[in-house]
């Protein structure tokens, strides 16, 4: 039974010391993907733009749904699905096998690096949705974006926690990355994106509410559609699910870290 | 820990998770048990030391070193290592393609640690390292193998850390960048750092490395000098079926020619002539020189003239001398002579003379073109060897040296070259010497090398008191003497030019020069351990010609002469016989004489011929008086020639006596013949 406090203390040691190496791998994750392409590091912002672009122009006019500012909501809510998905595919650790098997380096620093990389990804598309509603003469509420960041750090949390958790059950059995890439497909269907909350009904709206996502969407939905200050609900159930998966996320894996190189 | 001591293992243990597939398994879980990789390992790794693991693949190399960099724990004892450590485990890993060779390197850098800034800062340097040339901004996936170890390599070359650990060094990377690799590493060395490293190029380790561990069966099998261990590895693996096999599969001609004498000669595997003939085939393909040569026997054997001589060409092209000689045989269609040559030599087989069977083996062995040949060959030279004819002895001992015509066997090879240099063979002598130190095919024995090399050398030959003394020199097989060593290293130079010696001493004998010079030169050759001029010289101190007459000194130069050669025996028998006064001819020299005549000395044969038929020294022996001095005249003596004309006259006049003179057996009539 390992100290979990002592050692994430420890683990808040190493990641300082090999930095160098955090940054490093970061860059690897990003650097190369548009490392060809005649943009480059544009497709960053782009990208999440273009996708606005294909959802309003797919609620507009090929399935019109009777909402103002569809595309909004919809936004506001698909890129932190998107990425609390990819992290809970758990693949962070058996994808980078050749570092677990051949570097001396602290290993939780490979997944904070691929979870990291993925959490840009969601920073770059609030950026671009902040500069079109500014654009588009929304209305802002500012104490509600103020608390953006904040709960944009405790979606990190809580998704490094469940990448902890997946990563580390992934490497011992292989068949839970694949069911959790199947499942991660339909998340989307059981978290208010496409659809509100209020609008399910039976057992939709049981699973919707038992579904941990639905808190965190919910509160990106309250600060950018709604333009309002989060449900404090929606906020402090933010803030025990992170604590509660990032614990036990952080114990499985710093238990288990070590029989990483055997097995891989 | 000592000072000195960086990486200190005590009692490790290790053992591996796998699937075992002697219990019973399930489909959905997979019955497992332990396999142990390490079974308790001692070891002291010191500072500046370069140390080369070696062992087969699988044995736990990679994973030694990855206990040692600490990214596996050990399951049981310990591992303390003293500094920062820097494992390279696999030099090629984690490129990312689509970025360039120069921000690859800064990203490599940067996962050893190296802050970005100071990678900067050194970026040149790094780039000039790679000798890349413009190929460094270029996309890493457009690189060749040996291009992105050159990267991989250089990288590290920046690393700054006590403890390197390299797995798979050098091993791709032309040669020019893999000599400067390993010059690196021996920098790293001299300047403090320590380094180990896998590699499956023995060459490599032998030219780094100090130090050599080997691992096998679970534990450390060998620790020692780089070249003891890898010799013994690698006679390891060439005596391994299974080894060998794999790295037959591999591709490696030489496995294939070894596995292939596998399959002939049914060591580790049954024997199989078809897999025999299939590697040889493959071996040949690859152009091995030796197989196709072999290939070549079998197709002249089947009869396939034509063919045979387009695969000996291309083995002689490849460096066989054997095939060169067989095709120029064949090209040069002396075939015939040789075979005219043969019967003539096997003709003289019926005398039944040990003399007459190694004329005849000997031919054979020289003259093979098939492996019936050599049959042959084995037969008349073991025959000979029986008889007790030290040059037979000689000639079978290479034989099974080389494995020509027989399975390569050194016991044997050593048994019949210590019966030929016992007998005072000088070159069975030099070549003990060289098989105990060259470690290639046996184990190394200094001591035993030393002694054969001595042996040699004090019966003057050059090359075996330069060996003598630089082994003395060195202390090797030995203990250090440097005081001999001067005496040998002057012994060796003074007999490289007892050629000259010998036309000046000619020259002065020729022109009734000055006798105390030609004398003094004499004396010269002499202390060079030239067993002629010792002999020369001992005669001029019995008989007192030139110099004082002195006995002792006479006896004691004939001592030293008669380890080698023949009549320095005959001459010593004679010193001592005349020096006896019991009246009875002492059997000392009559066992001299014997040893010479075995020898092959042909006065030694007459003079042993005559000592039968006196009976002194030994019993009459009409018969063994006739064989001996037809030996001797078949050996040129011109004394026994006279005799043997006496008695072939004699013969003849009985003949022409008696009309029916058919009593005479086969063997005189072939004698008549010939005359």
């Amino acid at each position: 039974m390992i100290n979990i406090f002592t050692r994430l203390i420890q683990s808040a040691h190493d990641i300082h010391a090999n930095k160098t190496i955090l940054l490093a791998l970061i860059r690897r994750n990003t650097a190369g993907r548009y490392k060809s392409s005649y943009v480059g590091f544009i497709w960053h912002l782009l990208l999440p733009v273009l996708m606005i672009v294909v959802l309003t122009i797919t609620f507009t006019y090929i399935r019109p749904r009777a909402m103002e500012d569809f595309w909004i909501y919809l936004s506001a809510g698909i890129f932190p699905v998107s990425f609390i998905s990819s992290c809970l595919r758990g693949r962070a650790i058996i994808s980078n096998t050749n570092y677990i098997t051949k570097m001396k380096i602290p290993r939780e620093i490979i997944v904070i690096a691929s979870v990291i990389t993925e959490f840009l990804g969601v920073v770059f598309a609030y950026v671009a949705i902040i500069i079109v509603i500014l654009m588009s003469g929304q209305y802002v509420n500012w104490f509600g974006m103020a608390m953006l960041p904040v709960e944009m750090l405790l979606m990190f949390i809580f998704s490094l926690g469940c990448s902890y958790l997946i990563s580390t059950i992934t490497v011992f059995i292989k068949d839970v990355g694949y069911l959790m890439s199947i499942l991660m497909r339909l998340v989307i269907w059981i978290t208010p994106t496409f659809f509100l909350a209020s609008e399910a009904k039976g057992l939709l709206a049981t699973i919707v509410w038992y579904n941990p996502f639905t808190y965190y969407v919910e509160v990106f939905h309250d600060i950018l559609y709604y333009g309002t200050f989060p449900h404090m609900e929606f906020l402090g159930m933010s803030v025990i699910l992170a604590v509660v998966f990032f614990m036990i996320g952080a114990f499985v894996f710093f238990t288990y870290e070590k029989k990483f190189p055997e097995v891989l | 820990m000592e000072d000195d001591v960086v990486i200190k293992i005590r009692g490790l243990k290790k053992s591996y998770t796998i699937v075992d597939p002697s219990l019973k398994q399930g489909r959905l879980f997979k019955s497992k048990s332990k396999y142990p990789i390490f079974d308790g390992i001692d070891l002291d790794i010191k500072k500046g030391d370069i140390v080369g693991i070696v062992g087969r693949n699988g044995c736990g190399k990679s994973t030694f070193l990855k206990i040692v960099s600490g990214i596996l724990e050990p399951d049981e004892g310990t591992v303390e290592v003293k500094g920062k450590v820097a494992s390279i485990l696999e030099l090629s890993m984690g490129f990312h393609g689509d970025l360039s060779g120069r921000d690859n390197i800064i990203l490599r850098s940067e996962l050893y640690g190296i802050p970005r800034e100071e990678v900067l800062e050194h970026i040149d340097k790094i780039v000039e390292y790679t000798d890349l040339g413009v190929f460094i901004d270029n996309p890493v996936r457009t690189y060749s193998s040996g291009m992105r170890s050159r990267l991989a390599f250089s990288v590290m070359v920046n690393v700054d850390a006590d403890i390197f650990l390299i797995d798979e060094a050098l091993s791709t990377g032309d040669m020019a960048f893999a000599s400067k690799a390993s010059e690196h590493l021996k920098n790293l060395v001299r300047s403090g750092k320590t380094v180990l490293f896998t590699s499956h190029s023995m060459s490599t380790i032998k030219r780094t490395c100090s130090r050599a561990v080997w691992i096998s069966d679970h534990i450390i099998k060998m620790d020692g000098p780089s070249d003891d261990v890898v010799d013994a590895y690698s006679r390891s693996i060439n005596d391994s079926f299974e080894e060998t096999l794999n790295l037959a599969n591999d591709g490696s001609s030489s496995a294939q020619y070894r596995l292939a004498n596998f399959y002939r000669d049914g060591t580790g595997v049954e024997k199989n002539e078809e897999e025999w003939k299939r590697w040889l085939n493959e071996a040949a393909m690859r152009d091995h020189p030796i197989a196709l040569n072999d290939l070549a026997d079998i197709l002249m054997s089947e009869g396939k003239a034509e063919e045979a001589l387009a695969m000996y060409q291309r083995a002689a092209e490849n460096g066989s001398y054997e095939a060169r000689r067989k095709y120029a045989t064949l090209q040069g269609e002396t075939m015939e002579e040789i075979r005219e040559l043969r019967s003539i030599l096997k003709g003289f087989c019926d005398s039944g003379y040990p003399y007459d069977f190694c004329n005849y083996g000997e031919l054979m062995l020289k003259s093979a073109l098939t492996t019936e040949d050599y049959k042959e060959a084995y037969k008349y030279l073991s025959k000979a060897s029986d008889m007790g004819w030290t040059d037979a002895d000689l000639l079978l001992g290479q034989m099974f040296r080389d494995g020509s015509g027989v399975e390569r066997d050194f016991t044997k090879s050593i048994s019949y070259l210590s019966k030929a240099a016992e007998n005072g063979n000088n070159k069975a002598m030099y070549m003990l010497g060289d098989l105990y130190s060259d470690g290639k095919y046996m184990e190394r024995n200094y001591e035993e090398a030393f002694k054969w090399y001595l042996k040699s050398a004090s019966v003057g030959n050059s090359r075996s008191q330069y060996q003598v003394a630089m082994m003395l020199s060195t202390g090797l097989g030995v203990e250090k003497d440097e005081e001999q060593a001067k005496q040998w290293f002057a012994r060796y130079s003074s007999s490289m030019i007892n050629d000259s010696r010998k036309s000046a001493m000619d020259t002065l004998r020729a022109r009734r020069g000055d006798i105390t010079l030609s004398n003094d030169l004499l004396k010269a050759m002499s202390r060079s351990n030239h067993p002629p001029s010792m002999a020369a010289l001992a005669m001029k101190y019995e008989t007192g010609k030139g110099f004082k007459r002195s006995e002792k000194a006479a006896m004691e130069l004939l001592t030293k002469a008669s380890v080698a050669g023949g009549s320095p025996r005959v001459k010593l028998a004679d010193l001592i016989a005349s020096k006896d006064e019991s009246g009875n001819y002492p059997q000392e020299s009559f066992d001299l004489i014997k040893s010479a005549a075995e020898y092959g000395d042909a006065g030694a044969m007459y003079r042993l011929a005559l000592m039968y038929k006196d009976g002194k020294g030994c019993e009459a022996n009409v018969e063994l008086y006739r064989k001996y001095m037809r030996m001797a005249m078949e050996c040129g003596n011109r004394e026994a020639k006279d005799v043997v004309r006496q008695w072939d006259a004699r013969k003849e006049r009985r003949k022409n006596d008696k009309s029916d003179g058919k009593s005479k057996n086969d063997k005189d009539k072939k004698e008549e013949k010939k005359d």
